[in-house]
């Protein structure tokens, strides 16, 4: 809701995204220093940042497919592996501009998507999930077992040092700053889709598909868009995850990715974009942080052996994860929506 | 008079320079090892083997030669949960905060994170384990102490056809292998082309597929037995072995079976009950065989114990964190060597090992044989030599060291 | 024609054996409509107590079992009590997180107490394999399989014929309606999570008879997974006949595809086929059907 006392006269402005100024100079300043961030901290950071911008695009991808059209999807990985294998392909072909490898890559592997938004058509609920668990499978198998000369087979895909515009982007600056640029178009590009008629779709399809087939919305069609959107995202993610590590292995997109990627989704909040960012965010600052005080808290108590401490974290991050849905099941988004509704309607209480 | 003083002051500017050279030597410089680990990962019940092994022995390096080179080394362990996202993410931080000159590698994921970035980073990495055939490529920088799997176990094979086999026909051959990881899957191919290259020497009865973690490999096993096979490699997971071993048990049959280094004799004692059970088994690889021979590796890892707090057992893995760790300081030592001390870089360090052949005996038996790196491959391409060993009488003993093996083509 | 009636018999054998895993998956989602992710990992915690009370402790397998129920019965109302009571009535997907998020907790809980090393699994069934002439089967897949059956049959009766076996569907339905027609529904789900917990205590102790154990063996649940999708999520009986075919349909592609291939195709070719299946039956060969009203 908006603070009082704003209001809107002509309806472009009403259906703004960004709604006031003083929101539009927040957002610009928090874009700013997004941009400014490797000037001042480590490199630590810096990675941690654009593997963070990496993930935040593929979850995006599964919150539209699975927080707004409610086509419950565990394969994002696989999505993002074959956008991965795509976009390093293509970037073998000599003079491929860097972009358009990417955009390509993430076209693949939204073909792969629509193959499973097929059978959603068909299938649904628990059944449906299942079934893209077998798309990690398939996924994995095909690329172990087609010829080596097409994708590499168990060594993966390698690739040289890239260029964009003229520069190396090899460094961990220019890879943050690419991907942070490729985050901002992509986010840009999903309120526009969620926020458009094909959003609403979506969402008319989760809440009831039978209702909105019969209010004359194509159902089918509608799921294998939610899983092209999805797939297409994670391509993307893909192929900027092949351009950072100049890598490609089947190893790297496991049916674990896909549930951590789903479990980033919940603890941001189903059904919102920010959500998916915010969620994104919370999850890796929380790995990250049990791999920092690891070390520090095997220093400071000897006795309890390395591998205790470290597998203890590990408990301790499922142990958050499972409370947080346990007290918190729409995720951080509905505490930041109650926060800022409460700080609106101040002193009022409701 | 003019002279004399012009000679004084040379002489004076001389020895003051030749005092400036002498000093470093007692100064050290002090450099600091990132050591890749995996504490929370698949190989963390094995970590404190490898990252004990390492310690000792660069705390034994540091008193032994650092201190004649001036060299101080000082290991920093990284948590990369075997998995190749964390690693990647971690490495500009160890980057950053180490300024590495070289690194103790773990294995296949932080080899694919790093391969790409590493010539950029110019910081050489040493891996224990084996490598693998899509490895196999020129100017790598993460350089394996061992040949890859297919050269250790097509070695054996070779081996095994002479001295077993009475050398004249080709020895039968099965093996039990697994998709599910890149590094086994490529194992299995290998052995496959290098079967129908060499049809003289190996029968390859059959190459089985099973899950990693089979819940009975029975039938397969008496499949290829009944085809006649003499030797089955099981070169894989521990899991598979023992789910092998059991069949085999379970048949009734005795056919001697073939383990590598990280499903070594040692290692599978344990979940099999003793080696009572693995009488007759070899195995076979570029590390050490942690028997109960008095070898000079075993003296070594006693005085490591001793003098130096390993705690780890004498077992497979500690073996193999030795020898890598004993392959990183004698490439510290060779270079510090060439060009002094408080000179190294990682660039230096990796023309170093390039250049250098490293001689056996510097290893103390911990390796197949020299250490000889060349541009073309990740691993000592020239002469890789295993070592083999076999449970006999209830106890493991080494059978053979310094096996030559194949000339392999990439497959 | 004697490897292939080997290969059809052993499929069946394994397949039964996968159906006993997914019994679990069945039980927990019939009484309560979860999916439990988490199945695997409550059998690696069947598995390491019946360790730690046949290796550890010493004790006779006559003991070992029965403990080890007991047990897995703690377990799972452990489970359910800290985790589930709070969610009955929340969307189920939340619940299903919530296994997800298990997953993870259950395998850090693991390897804390039993740390990450390999560790041999006892016997408590006989090893030596049944031969019949040519014919070879394991024995512990042998009791396994009949295991399976006696207790699916079992679990039907109780489903389908007992008073509050019929009161666990009408929980999973509707825990709300449930508990104003006088069910108690908390009661109901702890006894689902109980069950569950057993029966994966069970295919532990078949699955991994005399073979090694480690945190990774909980990886085989997930190829559980198509016979339970295969059966349809709610159908008892069908498992039966799901992992018949599923075990078929593997064992006789390991056999006969992969030496060809060089690869492993046995381990898609039941999601494959369980894809083909769900598409001409979205629910499975026997799973309900649902009306849906708007």
């Amino acid at each position: 809701m908006d603070a009082s006392g704003v209001f809107f006269k002509s309806h472009s402005r009403d259906r703004a995204l960004v709604r006031t100024t003083p929101q539009a100079v927040a957002l610009l300043v928090f874009l700013g220093a997004l941009v400014l961030f490797p000037t001042w901290v480590n490199e630590r950071w810096i990675s941690l940042g654009y593997a963070m911008f990496i993930t935040a695009i593929a979850v995006i991808g599964l919150q539209i497919c699975t927080g707004y059209a409610g086509q419950v999807n565990l394969g994002q990985s696989a999505f993002m592996g074959v956008g991965a294998y795509a976009c390093a392909l293509l970037l073998h072909v000599p003079g491929m501009p860097l972009l358009l490898a990417l955009l390509l890559g993430g076209l693949f592997a939204a073909v792969f998507g629509v193959l499973f938004g097929l059978t959603a058509a068909r299938i649904k609920g628990f059944y449906l999930a299942l079934t893209t668990i077998a798309a990690q499978a398939i996924f994995h198998f095909l690329v172990l077992n087609l010829p080596s000369e097409w994708l590499g087979g168990a060594g993966g895909l390698h690739l040289e040092s890239l260029q964009f515009m003229g520069m190396d982007i090899g460094s961990d600056r220019s890879l943050y700053w690419l991907s942070l640029g490729v985050t901002v178009v992509m986010t840009a590009g999903a309120f526009g889709i969620v926020r458009s008629r094909h959003g609403r779709s979506f969402q008319a399809v989760r809440d009831d598909d039978v209702a909105a087939g019969m209010m004359g919305i194509g159902v089918a069609a509608t799921k294998v868009r939610a899983f092209l959107v999805a797939a297409f995202f994670a391509g993307v993610a893909g192929g900027l995850w092949a351009i950072a590590l100049r890598h490609v292995s089947v190893e790297q997109f496991t049916l674990f990715n896909s549930i951590w990627m789903i479990a980033m989704m919940i603890v941001g909040g189903l059904g919102s974009i920010v959500g998916a960012l915010i969620g994104t965010f919370f999850i890796q600052m929380a790995r990250e942080g049990v791999v920092s005080l690891g070390p520090q808290l095997v220093e400071l108590v000897p006795s309890a052996g390395q591998d205790i401490v470290f597998a203890g974290m590990n408990v301790l991050l499922g142990t958050v994860i499972v409370l947080f849905l346990l007290f918190e099941p729409k995720g951080l988004m509905h505490r930041v929506a109650i926060a800022k509704r409460s700080y609106r309607l101040w002193p009022f209480p409701h | 008079m003019k002279f004399i003083r012009q000679f004084a002051a040379r002489a004076a500017f001389a020895l003051a320079a030749v005092g400036a050279a002498a000093a470093p030597a007692h100064a050290q410089t002090v450099y600091q090892i990132p050591s890749l680990s995996d504490f929370s990962g698949p190989f963390a019940s094995v970590m404190p083997f490898f990252g004990g092994s390492r310690e000792a022995v660069i705390s034994w390096w540091n008193a032994e030669e650092g201190a004649k080179l001036g060299v101080k080394l000082e290991m920093k362990s990284f948590d990369t949960r075997y998995d190749t996202a964390q690693t990647a993410s971690l490495w500009p931080g160890v980057l950053a905060s180490t300024k590495p000159i070289i690194g103790f590698s773990l294995g296949g994921p932080d080899t694919a994170a790093l391969q790409q970035r590493l010539p950029n980073d110019k910081v050489p990495m040493i891996l224990g384990s084996a490598s693998n055939g899509f490895g196999w490529r020129p100017n790598q920088w993460v350089m394996s102490t061992r040949p890859t799997f297919v050269h250790e176990i097509t070695g054996f094979v070779e081996w095994f056809q002479k001295t077993k086999a009475g050398g004249t026909r080709p020895v039968k051959v099965a093996m039990f292998t697994t998709e599910a990881s890149p590094s086994f899957a490529d194992m299995g191919k290998g052995v496959i082309a290098y079967a129908k290259a060499n049809p003289k020497v190996i029968d390859l009865v059959e190459m089985v597929y099973v899950e990693p973690q089979p819940a009975d490999v029975t039938l397969q096993l008496r499949r290829v037995l009944n085809a006649g096979a003499e030797v089955v490699l099981v070169p894989a997971s521990i899991q598979q072995a023992v789910a092998v071993k059991r069949a085999m048990q379970a048949l009734g049959k005795n056919v001697p079976l073939m383990f590598s280094a990280h499903n070594a004799l040692s290692v599978l004692e344990k979940p099999l009950g003793g080696y009572a059970a693995l009488e007759g088994d070899y195995e076979a690889h570029a590390s050490v065989v942690t028997g109960v021979d008095d070898s000079e590796a075993r003296r070594f890892y006693d005085m490591l114990v001793a003098k130096h707090g390993l705690k780890a057992p004498w077992h497979a893995f500690t073996g193999l964190g030795i020898g890598q760790a004993l392959v990183l300081v004698r490439g510290v030592e060779a270079a510090a060597r060439k060009a002094g001390g408080d000179k190294l870089t990682g660039e230096l360090l990796h023309k170093t090992l390039l250049e250098t052949e490293l001689p056996a005996k510097a290893f103390f038996g911990f390796t197949g044989g020299d250490v000889d790196f060349s541009i073309d491959a990740p691993f000592p391409l020239k002469d890789p030599r295993i070592n083999i060993g076999q449970v006999s009488g209830g106890k493991l003993k080494n059978v053979a060291t310094s096996v030559t093996v194949p000339k392999l083509n990439k497959w | 024609m004697m490897d292939f009636l080997n290969y059809v018999l052993n499929g069946i054998l394994l397949g039964e054996v996968y159906a006993l895993l997914s019994l679990g998956f069945v039980v927990i989602y019939r009484a309560s409509k979860v999916f439990n992710f988490a199945q695997g990992e409550l059998m690696l915690l069947g598995a390491y107590t019946v360790w730690t009370l046949s290796l550890g402790a010493n004790l006779p397998p006559v003991l070992v079992v029965p403990v080890a129920f007991a047990a897995a019965l703690a377990y799972g109302w452990l489970i359910e009590r800290l985790f589930f009571r709070r969610l009955v009535g929340e969307s189920v997907f939340s619940m299903v997180m919530v296994t997800i998020g298990l997953v993870i907790l259950i395998r850090g809980v693991v390897l804390v107490i039993w740390g990450a090393a390999d560790r041999q699994f006892p016997a408590l069934l006989p090893t030596a394999p049944i031969i019949l002439g040519d014919l070879l089967l394991p024995t512990s897949m042998v009791i396994g399989a009949a295991f399976t059956v006696v207790l699916t049959a079992g679990l039907w009766y109780f489903f389908n014929r007992t008073r509050f076996g019929l009161t666990l569907t009408a929980v999973a339905e509707d825990p709300y309606t449930a508990i104003s027609a006088g069910i108690a529904v908390k009661r109901a789900v702890t006894l689902a999570w109980m069950l569950g917990a057993c029966i994966a205590t069970v295919g532990a102790m078949v699955l991994l008879n005399g073979r090694s154990l480690s945190v990774l063996s909980a990886d085989v649940a997930l190829a559980a997974l198509p016979v339970a999708l295969l059966a349809g999520l709610e159908s008892i009986g069908g498992l039966l006949l799901a992992g018949a075919i599923v075990g078929v349909i593997q064992s006789l592609v390991a056999a006969y595809v992969d030496p060809r291939i060089g690869g492993s195709a046995s381990s898609i070719v039941p999601f494959v086929f369980m894809l083909f299946i769900l598409v001409v039956r979205p629910t499975g060969l026997f799973g309900w059907r649902h009306i849906e009203r708007v």
